[in-house]
């Protein structure tokens, strides 16, 4: 077996922190490996250290202790320039730039490359563009900076830095000021470039429920400075991403990967759901749950009955059937799952 | 959407709007006959009007019909057009420059406080020295010609830049500087203020005149020193582009592209100083030049990119201040219009619009 390929960043018994009398430790150490091709996602509580983390791993800030290696080189030793060529930053804070086309900000990132003046060769150019597709903006490239959205100045952001052409790519908070569903791609994006481009990328995030489904590696940072490094699956099995996250009245669901705060149940129901697809199974007992109503299983003895039936109005629909286990009263039929619960907690009720 | 492009207006307007390096050179050559015009204009008019083509034939060394006309074009317009187009230049330059790295639009070349410390130097000469003894008074003019005004000024400039560079060492936050200069400010108007209560109207008043502003300050003899200091701090500010241009987006993302931004940020303050205190000191505080122009060139070339934007600030810098100074001067008149009032009185209507 050939020896496993050399990281592209090596930290070794690092400490970061603030120097000063006396020094702030954020977190000592700590043994990071970045390889090619992988998309990290440094995960962790507020205050736990992660943009200190990431300011000392861009070199932005020196490390209190312990070696940065970037290409085998120590990253305080490098020249500004050789750095720039190895190693990019997409900020948190939102440039406000005027009257700056989306090319020209772009082109900013060929600076370590160019000459005193900043002259574009032919090669510049298509590096440019290059970056422009890789992050699907190549339609931006005439428009001014300014009059972009949000999602589209992270993205031609992004493209800035890949066309400095470095080994690791490092994000602050990507996600930070984009809706849901362009996080979700903004995410999917950076893991496709992460391994097809063969770079290292490493982001920091709060949005873990995402980052468990993209990430290839997870740095879980505690607030004690501890660090924790794994895949995603291996830190919800051992129970790491519970134990860190631990907040009064919240709690990390292993099964569906997301925290939530849990509903302190004052009613059972039996689930009658034969021959019923099981995406309606799972959400009737989610909903159930958020109202307080634990599904129990049929030796137990629950306070309702609740039978899911296909509908007679629509082809693929259901409805629920509820029914008090011990008053005689007739089942009442919901058509949604709003209704349902609004019926079982009594909402209805006058 | 394709019925709005078919009257002419709209296509050139599309035309325009899009970028190209074609409209790049037609700006620029837009701009640079702008200033030939300006530049002939500021020999032709003045109090007494003298022909163009006599202008051309004094300036490539012929006769012309009246003797008087060659010493007016030579000795009093020439030097003091090249004055107009040096200092123009040097105000919308050091204004880009104090504007890209302060990352403010309404900084100006004067928020180092450079102007500030000029300013207090010519107010302890005018009104300091010899306040108590009236019998020593010279007239307005003689003050107004005096080296002794451009000196004072020139080591009130250097001393504030010492200054600002000495707290630049230590200091991490760019905006640090600026209240600095804001507090310079302060100090210098409370000081002259102070020297004013207790001067006679008559220096008061060859004060206030230096604040007018003038181009017409600057001898043949004193240009050795002007020109080849203004022509320093554009050469000093054009080897900075690409250092400017990384500053567009912050000084955190500047340092990641590899810029060495303390070292950087020191020499582009000591153009910008130098440009702006040259200019203070020997035409007196020119202010709205530095403020406007560089966001008029952005307006109109639609970009930040300071390898467009310089060389466009300084041809228009140097521009409108011809333009303003002949304006001012009302030509055919023998009355002259405080230049910085002019300036503003002109320029603001256009910026605006």
């Amino acid at each position: 077996m050939p020896p496993p390929p050399a990281p592209i960043l090596h930290a070794t018994d690092l400490c970061i922190g603030y120097a000063g009398t006396p020094p702030r430790t954020v977190a000592s150490g700590l043994q990071l490996r970045l390889h090619a091709g992988e998309l990290v996602a440094l995960l962790g509580p507020n205050g736990a250290g992660k943009s200190t983390l990431i300011r000392t791993l861009a070199g932005m800030q020196p490390p209190l202790a312990g070696t940065v290696q970037l290409d085998g080189v120590d990253l305080t030793a490098l020249p500004a320039r050789e750095r720039a060529r190895r190693l990019s930053v997409v900020l948190t804070e939102r440039p406000a730039v005027e009257q700056l086309l989306v090319r020209d900000l772009v082109a900013l990132g060929r600076h370590p490359y160019t000459d005193w003046f900043g002259n574009l060769r032919a090669a510049d150019h298509i590096t440019i563009e290059q970056s422009l597709v890789a992050v699907a903006a190549l339609e931006l490239a005439d428009r001014p900076f300014h009059t972009l959205s949000d999602g589209e100045r992270q993205r031609v952001l992004i493209a800035r830095a890949l066309a400095q052409e470095p080994r690791l790519l490092i994000l602050d908070e990507p996600t930070a000021f984009l809706d849901l569903p362009r996080r979700v791609s903004m995410l999917h994006l950076l893991r496709r470039l992460a391994h097809r481009t063969r770079r290292a990328i490493l982001l920091s995030t709060h949005d873990l429920e995402l980052a468990l489904h993209t990430a290839d590696l997870l740095w879980l940072l505690d607030e004690d400075g501890t660090l924790y490094t794994g895949a995603p699956e291996d830190l919800v099995l051992a129970g790491t991403l519970a134990r860190v996250f631990a907040r009064d009245g919240v709690v990390f669901d292993g099964q569906s990967g997301s925290f939530r705060s849990p509903a302190s149940s004052h009613s059972t129901a039996h689930l009658h759901a034969q021959a019923v697809p099981a995406l309606w199974q799972i959400w009737t007992e989610r909903a159930l749950q958020r109202g307080g109503v634990q599904v129990v299983a049929a030796q137990t003895p629950a306070a309702w009955q609740i039978t899911l039936v296909p509908s007679d109005t629509a082809p693929d629909a259901m409805v629920w059937r509820v029914q008090p286990t011990t008053a005689a009263a007739p089942p009442v039929t919901c058509a949604s799952l709003y209704a349902l619960v609004r019926h079982v907690v009594g909402r209805d009720a006058p | 959407m394709a019925h709005t492009e078919f009257t002419l207006g709209h296509r050139v307007w599309a035309w325009w709007q899009k970028p190209s390096p074609m409209r790049v050179s037609l700006t620029f050559g837009g701009l640079l006959a702008i200033l030939a015009g300006a530049f002939l204009l500021s020999l032709v008019a003045g109090s007494v009007p003298i022909p163009l083509d006599a202008v051309l034939t004094i300036l490539l060394g012929g006769r012309a019909e009246r003797a008087v006309w060659a010493t007016i074009v030579l000795d009093v317009r020439l030097p003091r057009a090249i004055t107009a187009t040096l200092a123009g230049a040097a105000l919308a330059v050091s204004g880009v420059q104090m504007q890209t790295l302060f990352r403010n639009p309404l900084a100006d070349p004067y928020v180092l406080g450079v102007s500030s410390g000029a300013s207090l130097g010519v107010a302890l000469v005018v009104l300091g020295v010899g306040a108590a003894s009236s019998t020593a008074l010279l007239s307005v003019a003689g003050w107004l010609n005096n080296v002794s005004i451009t000196l004072a000024a020139v080591l009130g400039a250097t001393t504030v830049l010492l200054l600002v560079l000495l707290v630049s060492r230590h200091i991490r936050s760019t905006v640090t500087l600026l209240i600095l200069g804001l507090m310079l400010g302060y100090l210098t108007s409370a000081i002259v203020s102070l020297l004013m209560a207790f001067s006679l109207s008559e220096r008061m008043q060859a004060y206030i005149a230096w604040t007018f502003g003038s181009f017409g300050g600057v001898t043949w003899g004193q240009m050795p020193i002007f020109a080849p200091t203004i022509l320093l701090g554009l050469g000093l500010a054009l080897l900075h582009t690409k250092a400017l241009n990384a500053l567009l987006l912050g000084e955190a993302y500047a340092s990641s592209m590899g810029l060495a931004v303390a070292p950087a940020r020191r020499r582009v303050i000591v153009s910008a100083a130098v440009l702006a205190g040259t200019v203070t000191a020997f035409c007196g505080p020119i202010g709205f030049l530095g403020i406007a122009v560089p966001h008029f060139c952005r307006a109109l070339l639609h970009t930040a990119d300071h390898r467009v934007l310089l060389p466009a600030t300084i041809t228009l810098g140097a521009s409108c201040a011809l333009l303003v100074d002949v304006i001012a001067q009302l030509p055919g008149s023998n009355t002259v219009l405080p230049l910085n009032a002019m300036l503003a009185l002109i320029g603001a209507p256009v910026v605006d619009g």
